[in-house]
């Protein structure tokens, strides 16, 4: 009971989640979004375009994203809509291919993560007790480790891939979404109709899932948007620190780190990728704080970023 | 066309700083002013300082001025070799020995007298076969038979054959001498305050990440140096942070590792340009692509020869060092003077030839006779941005010849270890720098079977025993030939485990304060500011 | 309280034992050891010579040792105050650690420091200002600031202080108590970066709470009393907002202490972190052991303070 705290400092003074009304908020959403929640419909609004771009990038882009056929360092024209970078690519090219990576790590992890995050939140939870003890001492161990030395170490045993970066992301993202999903059960448990189904016999897991799951679907979608943002900006930091995707894999990460060293000859190369990063991750979370100030007052502050 | 010009510009440069052209000689009548601290910077933290047992160049950068060698490289004249702790040697009759005459009254920095014990610990260390000093032992080990010390005025080295290389090698930066009582008392040189040398300055201070400093020796044995009263060494590890400090004047000298490059140069020029003498150098380092020749595919020279002809040096060249450098060379005309196959014949061979279609066409062939589907491979690349660059770039040239290379990128640790148990396949980007100014240095290091950067164990009887010969070999003409024949090998026949790229060129600068620095032919000979002082 | 106490107590210690054998472990995981890495890093001389260098020195560091062994050996040190031997640097971890931590300790309080000065107040003039352009411009600049990775915030820094004032902090790191002058011309900017970047969350919750204190029945009543909303706001509202936010912002400084090494590497602040990411390429066990572990007992000693300080004050929790 006592450890919601630490990630959930706000439970203090939560106040209680507003049973069903959230599904049928989500229907009805869109006219209601908009007027009180405009910066929310803008970061819908760029996660949107930017998930088209990841979907139709075969179409959009010009070349491969590791085509080195062109001149270095051309600035941005009518051949090369971003310029071309230090080794001779087409930027435009690799960021609209890097939106499919960059996106991909984010919802792989994300989806993984704080899905696994979200079930042992619910499962802890509910059954309280030493199980719940025990597994809040490993989120305890987890938590620990400062996240982007965690990330690095893992790296480093696991070996750079694309996927090892995800694999190393949901390690990170585990717990702290565990932490807060426990949080969230925590102050529905008691409530009453969780107390009937379990009166009427329902099984543990039935009333897991069916009923107190859906309940806490606000807060999920809200560690979601924001989490995704901060894979993005994490994965950038782990290439920073040359333990990123691999280096010819066109991640904005990894574009806008190769870019630092010619930032004033050309900073077109690192303002391109650079940009596409601070949308998505400023989309994201203007579509979180959305989300957040509609659903659960519990989430308010919480952040993936470190 | 520029980058000829360049090259000219270069020499211009080079010939100031000799002191030859006009403008150099009214430099060099200015009186030499004492006092002021140079400032530099280190690329990275060499943490440990023995310089007998390590062998990276922030090693050398750290201890250059602290120490003394038998012989050295002039301050005045890079190229030249000058006594230092001997006062002159003579040679043997049968040209089989070398006899060195110890300066007398010198001390080091503990006040402690220097003599032939000190001289007799250091050699005793570098060529003792269980210490592993990479430098100096890989130097003289092969080439000494004993070291004797008749009187405490003379250390007579005898050979077991009569080697060109040794009397560079005496003269090495990596060859110094360290003080017997301090071996003794910590039994080895890895921590600052071990540093007690002989040379113009004292191990002032290392503070890790940040700074190294050295202040004058009160009681160095020439009288007349140093003549600046410190040095410090920044230790910047960030690109940004280096470019930085250029720019605002932190730093009085960028040299030796990594070089500017010519954007980089260019921006500097535009800040600071009235106040820095920039030039283009050779960096005496070659940029190479290692290949694992103890496992499919490059156990087939088809393989490795079709790697050779489907790289494009110009291009890589063009993109990766902005059109400086020498590609394709093995050994250079201005560090490696004769001993360099000529740049028509190097730039005729197939691979290095344009236009490339030819021998990318061949190299397909070669790679479809054993693979026809194309060659897929694993690619290790070290983990910092300009060797994955360069390495991205080598991938993407191999395409064209079918060979389909996957990066696996590795930090510094993983890459060696990888490096060391032979789990590659092919290196995709490394840089060595020679040590020694011999062209041995180079071909003992990456050719030899039993060569300390042979990473892909290539072996060849026949390239082992030109090696050999090269280093046996007294008369310079036919040395030079041995050499070319060594050039010709590798140009046309097999490429070994190690695929030249070229050879690498970039700009350095010195700040006009800073008057009689000379950059060296080999990056470790001239590090020590002895004789460099400061205008006001 | 005191049992309450105790039991979280004793939670610490289950806690602190994981962690020592996450760490053990995943280093070890690391491919490579450092034997091999001393071995082939000095580079020439191959063969018998080397593989016969690697196995010394592994016998020299315990390394050839059953690994239980080795991981009980290092808790027994560790609790006799011996954090081992750097066979990289070839000094004592406690020697750099008492060297580093203070510098990553500063940098850390600093960023804090810098990132509450301006990131509660606008969290505050947000929540007053619920819904007006005010509120947004605050959420917005905030959350700008969470956009920009974190080291191109740091270069861009670097790169205007250089290209439009022509100037640099000192190349040669003092310390505070050495040079406090010189020492925070160092550490402002790193600071500055870091704080921009997690100043968005603090802002986010201070506005939060806020808004639940401003409606909640005392600050109604207080309203109703008359009170201006100056005071209102500043007398009643903020102070019960904050006590969230406080704990908040010490959970976030634990964390921060191997989350700024990013700016420890641009600025060349020669902090914990750098020296961290040196001995994880190096493989210097002993050193990453004892940093890792020094970062998670920071953590988990704030979460402790945390909840102790929650259950003095809170007394439904005690219960619980």
């Amino acid at each position: 009971m006592t450890e919601q705290r630490v990630t959930a400092a706000p439970a203090a003074t939560a106040t209680a989640l507003e049973g069903d009304t959230l599904l049928a908020q989500a229907v009805s959403g869109a006219r209601f979004l908009a007027k009180s929640q405009p910066l929310g419909v803008i970061g819908l609004f760029i996660v949107v375009v930017l998930c088209a771009v990841a979907l139709f990038a075969p179409w959009l882009a010009h070349y491969g994203p590791k085509i080195t056929a062109f001149d270095t360092y051309q600035p941005p024209s009518a051949a090369h809509w971003f310029g071309t970078d230090h080794l001779g690519r087409d930027i435009f090219s690799r960021v609209v291919w890097g939106a499919r990576l960059s996106l991909y790590v984010g919802l792989a992890s994300v989806g993984v993560g704080v899905t696994l995050g979200w079930v042992w939140g619910l499962v802890s939870g509910y059954f309280g007790g030493w199980f719940d003890s025990v597994s809040q001492r490993l989120v305890d161990i987890l938590m620990g480790f400062p996240p982007i030395i965690l990330a690095l170490a893992l790296m480093a045993v696991l070996g750079q891939s694309v996927n090892n970066v995800v694999l190393a992301l949901i390690v990170l993202l585990m717990p702290t979404a565990a932490r807060t999903m426990r949080a969230a059960v925590l102050s529905i448990r008691e409530m009453t109709y969780v107390e009937s189904a379990q009166a009427v016999g329902c099984s543990h897991w039935r009333v897991i899932f069916v009923h107190l799951a859906p309940n806490t679907l606000g807060t999920y979608i809200v560690l979601v948007t924001v989490n995704i943002a901060y894979a993005i900006v994490v994965e950038a930091a782990l290439s920073f620190l040359g333990l990123g995707s691999p280096p010819d894999e066109p991640s904005w990460g990894g574009m806008l780190t190769a870019a630092t060293e010619s930032l004033e000859r050309a900073p077109w190369i690192a303002f391109f990728p650079g940009l596409a990063i601070s949308l998505v991750v400023f989309g994201m979370n203007l579509l979180g704080d959305a989300l957040r100030d509609l659903t659960d007052a519990k989430l308010r502050g919480t952040t993936g970023a470190e | 066309m520029g980058m000829r010009r360049l090259i000219a510009a270069a020499v211009v440069l080079a010939g100031m700083a000799a002191g030859v052209l006009p403008l150099g000689a009214a430099l060099a009548q200015e009186t030499a002013r004492r006092g002021g601290i140079v400032g530099y910077w280190d690329y990275s933290d060499p943490a440990r300082l023995d310089w007998m047992i390590e062998s990276a160049l922030s090693n050398q950068q750290a201890t250059a001025g602290v120490y003394s060698g038998l012989l050295q490289y002039d301050p005045d004249d890079p190229e030249q070799i000058v006594p230092d702790l001997a006062t002159g040697y003579t040679a043997d009759a049968d040209g089989l020995g070398f006899a060195f005459t110890l300066r007398q009254g010198v001390k080091w920095h503990d006040g402690r007298p220097f003599s032939t014990a000190d001289v007799k610990a250091s050699f005793d260390r570098m060529l003792d076969p269980k210490v592993k000093s990479p430098r100096c032992g890989a130097l003289l080990k092969d080439i000494v038979a004993k070291v004797q010390y008749p009187d405490d005025q003379t250390v007579h080295f005898r050979l077991k054959f009569p080697a060109a290389t040794f009397l560079p090698s005496i003269a090495s930066a990596w060859c110094r001498i360290a003080a017997k009582h301090v071996l003794e008392r910590d039994g080895d040189l890895q921590s600052a305050k071990s540093q007690i040398g002989t040379g113009p300055f004292k191990f002032k201070r290392y503070e890790r990440g940040s700074i190294i400093e050295w202040e004058r020796n009160p009681d160095y044995y020439d009288p007349r140096y140093p003549l600046v009263d410190g040095v410090r060494q920044y230790i910047l590890t960030a690109p940004a942070r280096q470019m930085a400090a250029a720019k605002t004047g932190q730093i009085d000298l960028w040299y030796p590792y990594p070089p500017m490059t010519k954007t980089q140069a260019d921006e500097l020029r535009k800040v600071r340009g009235d106040q820095v003498d920039i030039i283009e150098w050779p960096v005496n380092n070659v940029w190479v692509v290692f290949l694992n020749t103890t496992k499919p595919p490059f156990d087939n020279v088809d393989l490795r020869r079709a790697v050779h002809l489907a790289l494009d040096r110009q291009e890589l060249f063009a993109k990766i060092f902005e059109g400086v450098g020498l590609p394709c060379a093995i050994l250079d005309v201005k560090t490696d003077g004769a001993f360099a196959l000529p740049p028509e014949e190097v730039n005729a061979t197939p691979g290095c030839r344009r236009p490339k279609d030819q021998d990318i066409a061949e190299a397909r062939r070669l790679v479809a006779r054993h693979y026809p589907q194309g060659l897929d491979m694993d690619v290790l690349a070290f983990a910092y941005s300009n060797q994955t660059a360069r390495a991205e770039l080598v991938v993407s040239q191999l395409r064209k010849a079918n060979i389909r290379g996957k990066i696996r990128s590795l930090e510094y640790g993983g890459a060696y270890s990888a490096i060391g148990r032979g789990d590659f396949q092919m290196i995709g980007s490394l840089n060595t720098a020679n040590f020694v100014k011999d062209p041995n240095g180079l071909v003992s290091q990456l050719y030899i079977s039993k060569g300390g950067r042979n990473f892909g164990k290539w072996k060849s009887e026949r390239f082992d025993k030109l090696a050999d010969a090269g280093v046996r070999e007294i008369d310079t003409a036919k040395r030079i030939q041995i050499y070319y024949e060594m050039q010709r090998m590798l140009l046309n026949e097999d490429p070994s485990g190690v695929v030249m790229l070229g050879r690498e060129y970039g700009y350095y600068f010195r700040d006009k304060r800073l008057r009689n620095y000379h950059f060296a032919p080999v990056m470790y000979d001239n590090l020590t500011f002895m004789k460099s002082w400061l205008t006001k | 309280m005191l049992i309450y106490s105790a039991r979280r107590l004793l939670l610490f210690f289950p806690s602190l034992l994981g962690v020592t054998i996450i760490i053990f472990g995943l280093v070890r995981m690391v491919p490579g050891d450092i034997a091999e890495i001393l071995a082939f890093d000095a580079g020439t001389e191959r063969g018998a010579v080397v593989d016969e260098n690697i196995r010394r020195i592994r016998a020299e560091l315990g390394l050839d040792k059953p690994i239980t062994i080795q991981y009980l050996g290092w808790i027994k040190d560790g609790l006799s105050g011996n954090f081992g031997f750097s066979y990289w640097e070839k000094r004592p971890v406690a020697e750099i650690i008492r060297e580093r931590f203070p510098r990553s300790l500063e940098l850390a309080a600093l960023t804090l420091v810098i990132a509450v000065v301006w990131a509660v107040p606008l969290g505050v003039i947000s929540a007053v200002r619920q819904n007006t352009w005010a509120d947004y411009l605050v959420r917005v600049l905030s959350i700008s600031g969470l956009s920009l990775p974190l080291f191109l915030t740091g270069i861009l820094i670097l790169y205007v202080l250089v290209r439009f004032f022509a100037w640099l902090p000192p190349l040669d790191f003092r310390d505070f108590t050495d040079q406090p002058l010189e020492n925070l011309q160092q550490l402002i900017w790193p600071a500055l970066a870091q704080a921009i970047y997690i100043s968005a969350p603090i802002t986010r919750l201070t506005r939060s709470q806020m808004l639940d204190v401003i409606r909640e029945d005392y600050v109604r009543t207080a309203r109703a009393k008359g009170l201006s909303e100056r005071i209102v706001v500043y007398r009643h509202a903020f102070r019960n907002a904050l006590l969230p936010v406080v704990t908040f912002i010490g959970w976030w400084g634990g964390r921060l202490l191997g989350g700024i090494v990013i700016m420890e590497i641009i600025f060349g602040v020669p902090g914990m972190g750098t020296s961290l990411i040196a001995a994880v390429s190096h493989r210097d066990y002993p050193t990453v052991q004892a940093m890792v572990l020094l970062m998670a007992l920071v953590f988990l000693l704030l979460n402790l303070f945390i909840d102790l300080l929650y259950g003095l004050l809170d007394p439904r929790i005690r219960y619980a």
